[in-house]
């Protein structure tokens, strides 16, 4: 061949020139064309067929003329040095030129290796032919109608479903050869992507036409359906287009109006087949318009404010439901469909060319119509923009289709405020006190304080009833809450009956369901007249079920001491003190603020639960808050000795003065490590330790109860004591590790229950430790009657929360107790920052009756052993008590060999696994230090039967890789080993244990290297949260005066003390008596 | 763009240079196509409901006969 072959493809035609091989440039005849045709053409007619035109192109041209595609190989000439770039000239060719059908039979014709002389364009156009083929092939096409100039017409069109292949489609019409597209006027037609889908319908359209009409089974049909001998208005019109369809001439028949309708049919029916590319594609959006006020309407500057009449009837108006289409190709272009319909709709959209931006509409509308069948009078119109909608269907829309319709794919723009929940309807109680506006609530409480300071004796300070307090008797209004509006009950009932599910209120738009409407108006209906107490009020607010209600209770408000109480943050209003003179230490400022709000609450009567972390100081803030009532009554704390005195002097009305005795319920392993808190910080208060065998009875407990500042007792007590308990007017009832009354119906809890006392207090660390019935038992002893009875809070809160997960229930209960617990953690933000890395705390433990027992009997025999002998024989037998009588502190079966049980036989044991049980729900790790390889094998076996978990002891005796193992175990916390108990002398050194933030000296060495080198193996570079160091120390035992003379004379200590129990040899017999004998407080009672 | 001027200058996104205009970039290979139902079965129930004539019927008898048609073509 001497020429190379070019094809294009505009206004429905192919045309084919060509250029000579030798660079004469393009043909202007085309008899060589055809000659060349008629050559390789299995159809050796269609050559003659083809039609001729002169075609205009931009060709690159130089001086000489249009430059060849041969330079392609060539390479571009230079001339002088520089490169010929050309520029582009039009040119005029001959060119063959052929009908859609002709150019599928000429391009699906061509030889499978197109020999040299065909150029790029005619392999492009071989490649779509062969592409339409395939998708007819397929049955990929559709009967479509197409609106033109001066009619419709019915056309068949290839489809592409696959995203693939559209993919690919538009990757293949970005790869057209320039030539395809160089023709002088073509303009915007000219675009690639255009081109591919004029070329991909039209033929396929012919295709189609041509194969129906080769079978004369069609035949018949489609001469029925043409019919031309009756008129076009009395054909149905689907005859009428299928008839179009299968004719020669694609003209649909009828009038114009009619065919409009029958072609938005069409395409709404079309549309559909192609959610899954037109949806990638191209998105529809429907927005919702409110009607636009009536510019007479708007409220006028200065005005009065508008009337709920005036604002429901301004929702009269006419909502509008706009469709907008959005490309998702990531440019986001929205376009409305209103100018959609003004530019024709055939420009191309962000690469995806090949559809039709108003056929997408049409068909996603159609799509959307299944879904909501309220769109469906929108495909009858020619050009679709919006629908319009009353007030009821606008709220339909919001509350219902819109939903589905984004299920769907589609997009939903709904006004802001239909977005937003918190726009719904709620209810809000407002509550104050009686006599709210006539005084300043602070003047009332100085007026209490002074009250109990001047009047009452000994008597507990009794708060007025029904002023203060839970029982406080309140006036209280419901207003119905939508955001920042407030209705009044009024309002709102008329708002209910007039059955309107969307208002205007005040400029903003509320929805309002009709039913839950009803059912509120009735609850408040019911309100009416009705008087509250604070308690009630907390309990419906936060405690009625949505049934009772109707609308959701949004929230409690309250003036003066309600306010403060009902702050969202516990603390964070109330009162400020500051740390009590006589308070012996230094509040760090998270406990100064929890003071602040014991002290609050108390004064109002209301039972308050501290529940900070294990380590924070409940103690002492509970400590602080005894001095605080007292400073500020005027009651300077006083020596022992000054009460005795006083007491001598004035009997049971020394304390006239006093606010009177705190009853504190501890359990038995704590009550030792009470009055040594009390004497460290608080030296001036009378403390009455009502525990163990000697502790008083009858009348003589209460007259010295009644002397006292507070009496300290066990939970074990509580119910065998429980008529000397019951003989005192308590001040306060206060409970420390308050989940011990977790049991509702135990004996114990009963019996404190019973109890009478104008304030009460719970300290714990764990206020759930598994159940909700605990919260309840607590909050019961606290604020009686708030949870309401065992059955409601079963029905309301542990069911639903426990059983069925039901968060509105949590959320509820949750803002009922929050006004009456703190809970700190020292995770905390403002805590953490407060405390140091490392916090050291000792831990005083009672003996139980066998351990001192025990301890006194090796004393006693010791003692006389030691005073007769004398050198190595006497330091050994020091040495060897000294061990014993630990070994006693720690757990008597150390010494007695034996294989009873373990169980509430130390005291030092007791309070580990309650420490350690604590520290684990709060999710820290420990380790346990102990000098006694038979202690650590103890504590292992009582670990994991008491706590149920896992503890590994590590001791001399472990091999090398077995210890290597435990230490790897322990510090991955996917193994969830939480406690290692290590031996003094075997782990003491060289580990680095920083999984654990907690470290206990179950024991002692007396040597503060030694303990601090231990310590260190938690405390050390890779340690991420603070450390807490428990030391272990038995009361009133050589335990606790070795403790004390180690810190109080610390220099004189480090003189004496060598290593390990060494310096204690080198004592005096008299001196050893005062070190090792037992002192009656020494004595726990039963745990 | 007036007809006159469109007529005098060519499109901007078409190559000056010679040689890039006749460059033409590899085609893309086509995609393996996985088989889809038919487009008539996916466009479903007839959008005329009450008509007397087999609507879909017909449709699908025309939608077998250019299968067959056009892979005598193919």
């Amino acid at each position: 061949m001497a020429l190379t072959l070019h094809v294009h493809w505009h206004h429905d035609r192919l045309f084919l020139w060509g250029e000579r091989d030798d660079g004469a440039g393009p043909l202007a005849a085309t008899a060589e064309l055809r000659a060349i045709v008629g050559e390789w053409s299995a159809d050796a007619l269609l050559a003659s067929v083809a039609g001729e035109a002169r075609e205009r192109l931009w060709l690159p041209c130089d001086e000489q003329g249009p430059i060849a595609c041969s330079i392609r190989e060539s390479g571009a000439p230079e001339l002088g040095g520089a490169l010929l770039v050309g520029e582009l000239r039009a040119v005029e060719v001959g060119a063959l030129v052929f009908s859609p059908a002709q150019a599928m039979d000429l391009l699906t014709s061509l030889p499978a290796d197109l020999p040299a002389g065909f150029g790029d364009s005619v392999r492009y156009f071989e490649v779509l032919a062969h592409f339409v083929t395939d998708l007819l092939a397929r049955r990929q096409f559709v009967p479509h109608m197409d609106n033109v100039d001066d009619g419709y017409l019915a056309r068949w069109r290839p489809v592409v479903q696959d995203r693939d292949e559209l993919d690919w489609l538009e990757r293949f019409a970005l790869a057209m050869p320039h030539a395809c597209r160089a023709i002088v006027g073509l303009g915007e037609e000219g675009d690639p992507a255009r081109l591919v889908e004029g070329f991909l319908a039209s033929t396929g359209d012919a295709l189609i036409r041509r194969s129906v009409a080769e079978d004369s089974f069609f035949r018949q049909p489609a001469e029925r359906l043409a019919d031309l001998a009756s008129p076009p208005e009395t054909r149905p019109r689907e005859t009428r287009w299928l008839a179009a369809l299968l004719a020669d001439g694609a003209r649909v028949s009828g009038s114009d109006e009619d065919n409009a309708r029958l072609a938005q049919l069409v395409q709404g029916w079309v549309g559909q087949i192609e959610p899954a590319v037109a949806a990638a594609a191209m998105k529809l959006i429907f927005r919702l318009e409110e009607p636009q006020d009536d510019p007479a309407d708007e409220p006028v500057e200065g005005a009065a404010e508008t009337s709920l009449a005036d604002d429901i009837a301004s929702a009269q108006g006419k909502w509008r439901l706009e469709m907008l289409l959005e490309s998702e190709n990531g440019d986001g272009e929205i376009i409305d469909a209103a100018d959609l319909w003004g530019d024709g709709g055939a420009v191309v959209l962000l690469g995806r060319s090949v559809k039709n931006r108003q056929a997408r509409l049409l068909g996603e509308l159609g799509r959307a119509a299944q879904l909501f069948p309220a769109l469906f009078p929108l495909l009858q119109q020619p050009a679709p923009v919006a629908l319009e909608l009353e007030t009821p269907d606008a709220y339909a829309f919001i509350r219902q289709w819109a939903v589905i319709l984004r299920e769907q794919g589609f997009g939903v723009m709904l006004p802001s405020w239909a977005e937003r929940p918190e726009r719904e309807l709620g209810l809000r109680l407002n509550v104050r006190p009686m006599n709210d506006g006539a005084a300043d609530w602070a003047d009332e409480e100085a007026q209490l304080v002074r009250q109990g300071a001047t009047g009452r004796g000994p008597q507990p300070m009794e708060l007025p009833s029904g002023h203060f307090g839970l029982d406080a008797l309140l006036q209280f209004d419901w207003q119905i809450a939508v955001g920042n509006l407030r209705l009044s009950p009024a309002e709102f009932q008329s708002l209910a009956s007039r059955n309107v599910p969307l208002v205007k209120l005040r400029g903003q738009w509320v929805q309002i369901d009709l039913e839950a409407a009803r059912q509120a108006a009735a609850f408040l209906e019911k309100q009416k007249d009705q008087s509250l107490t604070l308690a009630e009020a907390l309990r419906t607010a936060y405690g009625a079920s949505r049934t009772e209600t109707g609308l959701p209770v949004l929230g409690l408000g309250g003036t003066s001491w309600i306010e403060q109480l009902l702050e969202q943050v516990p603390g964070a209003k109330v009162e400020t003190h500051p740390q009590p003179p006589s308070f012996n230490g230094t509040l760090r400022p998270y406990q100064l603020r929890g003071l602040n709000w014991l002290s609050f609450l108390d004064r109002l009567g209301i039972g308050a639960c501290l529940a900070d972390d294990m380590g924070l100081g409940k103690t002492i803030q509970l400590i602080a808050l005894l001095l605080h009532e007292r400073g500020s009554m005027g009651v300077p704390p006083m020596s022992s000795a000054e009460n005795v005195e006083m007491q001598k002097s004035h009997g049971r009305d020394a304390h006239a003065t006093s606010p009177g005795p705190t009853l504190l319920f501890a359990p038995t392993s704590v009550v030792g490590n009470w009055v040594r808190e009390l004497e460290r910080f608080a030296k001036g208060l009378k403390v009455l330790v009502h525990h163990g065998a000697e502790r008083l009875a009858g009348e003589a407990f209460t007259r010295e109860a009644l002397a006292a500042d507070i009496v300290i007792t066990s939970y074990a007590l509580a119910h065998r004591d429980r008529d000397e308990l019951a003989s005192v007017p308590w001040h306060r009832l206060t409970l420390d590790e308050a989940q011990k009354i977790k049991n509702p119906s135990a004996a114990s809890t009963i019996a404190i229950r019973a109890l009478t006392a104008g304030r009460r207090i719970a300290m714990t660390g764990t206020p759930i430790e598994n159940h909700l019935s605990e919260l309840w038992s607590i909050m019961e002893i606290l604020n009686p009657g708030l949870l309401g009875t065992a059955g409601d809070f079963r029905e309301k809160f542990s069911v639903p929360i426990e059983k069925l997960g039901d968060r509105d229930r949590s959320d509820q209960l949750r803002k009922l107790i929050r006004p009456f617990i703190l809970r700190r953690l020292k995770t905390d933000p403002d805590i953490a920052g407060d405390l140091p890395e490392k916090m050291e705390a000792k831990i005083f433990c009672n003996l139980t009756t066998e351990q001192a027992a025990q301890y006194e009997r090796v004393v006693g025999q010791s003692l006389n052993q030691i005073d007769s002998a004398t050198g190595i024989r006497r330091r050994g037998l020091i040495l060897s008590v000294l061990t014993r009588l630990k070994q006693i502190c720690d757990h008597p079966s150390l010494v007695l060999k034996d294989d009873g049980p373990i169980e509430g036989r130390s005291g030092k044991c007791e309070r580990l696994v309650e420490m350690l049980e604590e520290l684990l729900d709060e999710g820290d790790a420990a380790l346990v230090f102990t000098q006694f390889r038979e202690m650590g094998h103890l504590l292992e076996r009582t670990i994991t039967k008491r706590l149920g978990v896992k503890a590994q002891f590590l001791h001399g005796g472990t091999p090398a890789k077995d210890r290597d193992t435990m230490i790897e175990k322990f510090q991955d916390p996917a193994n969830g080993i939480k406690i290692f108990i290590l031996s003094l002398r075997a782990g003491g050194l060289g580990l680095n244990l920083t999984a654990a933030n907690h470290v206990f000296h179950y024991d002692r060495w007396w040597n503060p290297a030694v303990e601090s080198q231990a310590t260190d193996r938690a405390h050390r570079v890779g340690q991420t949260r603070r450390v807490q160091v428990h030391k272990f120390v038995c009361i009133g035992t050589m335990e606790e005066r070795i403790d004390r003379l180690l810190s109080e004379k610390l220099a004189l200590a480090d003189k004496i003390i060598g290593s390990g129990d060494e310096w204690l040899t080198n004592m005096s017999t008299d001196q050893l008596r005062e070190y090792l004998a037992l002192s009656k407080e020494a004595v726990g009672g039963e745990f | 763009m007036s007809d006159e001027l469109e007529l005098s200058i060519p499109p901007e996104d078409l190559p000056v240079d010679a040689v890039t205009f006749w460059e033409t970039p590899p085609f893309p290979p086509r995609p393996d196509v996985r088989e889809l139902p038919s487009a008539l079965e996916r466009l479903g129930a007839s959008p005329f409901p009450k008509s007397r004539f087999p609507f879909l019927g017909f449709l699908a008898t025309v939608y077998d006969q250019v299968a067959s048609s056009v892979r005598r073509i193919g």
